[in-house]
């Protein structure tokens, strides 16, 4: 016999659900750190126009931004393996995580690519002009001179997307992935128990979005008073 | 030495440089007047390829450069030789003082950064900064980021230094400070291009003045013959209406 | 300062790599430990049915579908099973994008499904459905009794298409709503009057009563829905569909099935 909730459930569920915490973790690291990378050679490619490759840029990016990211979910781990198969790559079989991966990789590349866009536009064109006439090469340029500047500009909306993404990864369990979300689902559906599991999601989702909103806000305060 | 030859430059429908031809001859300062809109900035500019001139050559030392074509690595090659101090000083915000004057030593010259930190030393001290090697962008003056901006310059040792209007955006009581270091490097012999509407540093320090005008250099000569014996008629009108104290004294 | 950061990012990202790593190394590990004449087939296990299709303490799946598969295999050497968790809203899709050859989740046959996928023939677990609704609720006996009143059930489950076809037949349609498959949000919906009905077995519901109490009835006049559960694969995979249906035959004889769902459920696989 048992009641709909019982909060020593709540403690009992904590360590176990926390402890899929590494999973998130990965996939926001992975996410954010492809994001950046992928995102700063969208980024590039649309601003200095590339031929096709910029075409190909937009259209990239207004469909990630314009679809929900279980959709893209679906699409790379069901549909984007099907697809391979027609050309005889059998993908099918890879384990859960490298689609899960790719896919927040891929997405927040796009969203990265217009924090980069504008963060880099936002710089100044007397600082890219002043890096070539000290004979900075535009690689150069934008290594030491646009990007550091460019960074500190964006660091709030990076922030905010690094939260985001945090957040979006409880969509990862959809495809079966047992991070911290899917053990609470798991829990709730082995002891008929849900509603405490997902107190047990609230509290470290807060937890860990605050701890995270602290931080940046802590490093945006010590990257600026180095300027000042 | 420096030659410009036949320099065309439009930006749209608006011709802004209509085939200048200009010689400046090494450690000669060099002084280009002329109203606003006349081109006098474009021309600098064209010269380290900030704007890329639709025609024309330039020979810098032993470089030779045709504008139509100029490959990226040519432009590098170009932008190694010279310097420019801006109106707006450009200095790099995320860096101080010294790493403003070290950053085209290390990152384009791969200089060694102990040698690069005692040249940067050097010139910011010969600028008057001392005290302030570790000082940002924002902590310092107008007329101290415009020094910062010439110790850049003079730090790359380069062929020619390209000064653009580098006292215009200064407080008049800052203007003094610029312009007495702008003048000191001068007296070193460093080859310089000057874009400024400071009368008096073109006719103290300028060994030849160029007078543009609607995209072309319509006078030039020592500051002697420009400012007490001017030819042209348009040379006339801008040194009266710039210069109306002068009149009395031709 | 900037450093420091870099540096913290890199090594966690090093770290995650190595981690992946190493579990994937595991799973390559227990592939190639199958011999070249043992074909692997992956199954689909549902992660929120205990007791039949659930995640163990283990993160495992587990329950009496996979405890019948894993009897199943034991007796078809043939075959190397491979269990994954899905949720039972991507089970079917799963099976189309050839993620998986068996699905598993307590699955009715319909029409619908049948045009699709290939069935088991031998069903493993009686599923006759019935309404359940507030204690103490006389208005709701038979299906026909929902019109207009809202009915809660699973995205994709065969109560779902029951309802959904009943609507498509009949002018007075039946309120369908779709819920997480929580069962505590749906023993509270029925409680609190947010649905008015619910569909479910015997032993599920009995399942319910022990969880959360006794505030639900289940209507005894008559069935919602009679039917088996079946395991649903690959429309391809015939071959490996009579050999399943060989081996469950022989577990229903010799006892097995009988044994397991004891086991699991309390019960036997053919009652109610």
């Amino acid at each position: 016999m048992g009641s709909l909730f019982d909060i020593r459930l709540v403690f009992e569920y904590f360590p176990l659900i926390f402890s899929r915490f590494p999973i998130t973790l990965l996939i926001v690291v992975v996410a954010i750190g492809a994001g950046l990378v992928l995102g700063l050679f969208i980024a590039l490619v649309r601003m200095r126009k590339v031929l096709l490759l910029n075409q190909f840029a937009i259209l990239y990016v207004s469909f990630v931004r314009g679809t929900p990211i279980i959709v893209q979910l679906f699409i790379i781990y069901y549909g984007f393996p099907l697809l391979l198969e027609q050309v005889g790559i059998d993908i099918t079989q890879w384990e859960k995580i490298y689609f899960v991966l790719v896919t927040y990789g891929l997405n927040n590349a796009a969203f990265m690519s217009e924090i980069i866009r504008s963060a880099i536009s936002s710089v100044p064109d007397g600082q890219r002009e002043a890096a070539y006439s000290v004979g900075l090469s535009r690689w150069q340029a934008l290594r030491r001179v646009i990007l550091p500047q460019a960074f500190l500009n964006a660091f709030p909306v990076f922030g905010t997307r690094v939260v985001n993404t945090f957040e979006s990864t409880s969509l990862a369990f959809t495809l079966g992935i047992l991070d911290m979300v899917g053990q609470a689902q798991a829990i709730g559906s082995r002891t008929y128990h849900e509603l405490e599991g997902y107190v047990v999601l609230a509290i470290i989702f807060i937890a860990i979005s605050m701890i995270l909103e602290k931080l940046f806000v802590h490093a945006e305060k010590r990257f600026i008073q180095q300027r000042r | 030495m420096i030659e410009l030859k036949n320099v065309h430059k439009a930006f749209g429908k608006n011709t802004v440089l209509k085939g200048i031809n200009l010689k400046v001859n090494k450690g000669e300062v060099v002084v280009i007047l002329g109203p606003s809109g006349s081109g006098k900035t474009t021309l600098l500019r064209c010269i380290n390829f900030l704007e890329s001139a639709d025609d024309g050559e330039l020979i810098i030392g032993d470089t030779k450069v045709d504008f139509k074509n100029a490959t990226s690595k040519e432009i590098l090659a170009v932008r190694r030789r010279t310097a420019m101090v801006f109106q707006n000083y450009n200095l790099f915000n995320n860096m101080n003082a010294i790493e403003n004057v070290m950053e085209g030593l290390v990152t384009g010259r791969k200089m060694p950064i102990g040698r690069a930190r005692e040249i940067a030393k050097q010139a910011l001290d010969k600028v008057g900064l001392k005290d302030k090697y570790e000082a940002y962008p924002l902590q310092l003056s107008g007329g101290q980021q415009q020094r910062v901006g010439i110790a850049r310059a003079i730090a790359l040792n380069p062929d020619v230094i390209l000064f653009d209007e580098p006292t215009s955006a200064l407080d008049p009581e800052l203007v003094g400070e610029v312009l007495s270091v702008m003048q000191a490097v001068a007296k070193e012999g460093i080859t310089m291009i000057v874009v400024t509407h400071e009368m008096s540093f073109a006719m103290d320090i300028a060994q030849h003045i160029i007078f543009m005008a609607d995209g072309n250099i319509v006078e030039e000569g020592s500051p002697k013959d420009i400012f007490t014996n001017p030819k042209e008629k348009r040379t006339k009108q801008f040194l009266e209406r710039i210069l109306p104290r002068w009149n009395y004294s031709i | 300062m900037k450093k420091r950061i870099s540096f913290y990012f890199l090594l966690t990202i090093i770290m995650g790599v190595i981690a992946l790593g190493c579990s994937s190394e595991e799973a390559s590990k227990q592939a190639s430990s199958s011999d070249a004449n043992v074909r692997e087939i992956s199954v689909g296990v549902g992660s929120n049915f205990e007791p039949y299709a659930y995640i163990d303490n283990d993160n495992q799946p587990a329950g009496y579908d996979v405890a019948v598969l894993k009897e199943i295999n034991r007796r078809l050497p043939q075959y190397q099973f491979k269990y994954q968790s899905i949720e039972l809203k991507n089970l079917l899709l799963s099976l189309d994008a050839k993620k998986i050859q068996i699905a598993t989740q307590q699955f009715e046959k319909n029409p619908d499904r049948e045009e699709k996928y290939l069935f088991t023939n031998e069903g493993f677990a009686n599923y006759d459905k019935r309404l359940v609704i507030a204690k103490g609720r006389t208005d709701i006996k038979t299906i026909d009794d929902l019109v207009g009143k809202k009915v809660g059930c699973a995205q994709g489950s065969n109560t779902a298409a029951i309802l959904e076809k009943y609507n498509q037949t009949h002018q007075q349609k039946i309120n369908i709503v779709y819920v997480q498959n929580a069962s505590s949000a749906v023993y509270d919906d029925i409680v609190n009057g947010r649905l008015d009905a619910g569909v479910m077995t015997r032993k599920t519901f009995k399942r319910n009563q022990e969880a959360f109490g006794d505030g639900l009835d289940i209507v005894n006049d008559s069935l919602f829905s009679k039917s088996e559960a079946y395991f649903i694969l690959s429309k391809n995979e015939t071959q490996l569909r009579d050999d399943i249906d060989k081996v469950l035959k022989e577990m229903k004889e010799d006892g097995t099935l009988s044994k397991l769902s004891y086991e699991y459920t309390n019960s036997d696989y053919d009652v109610e």
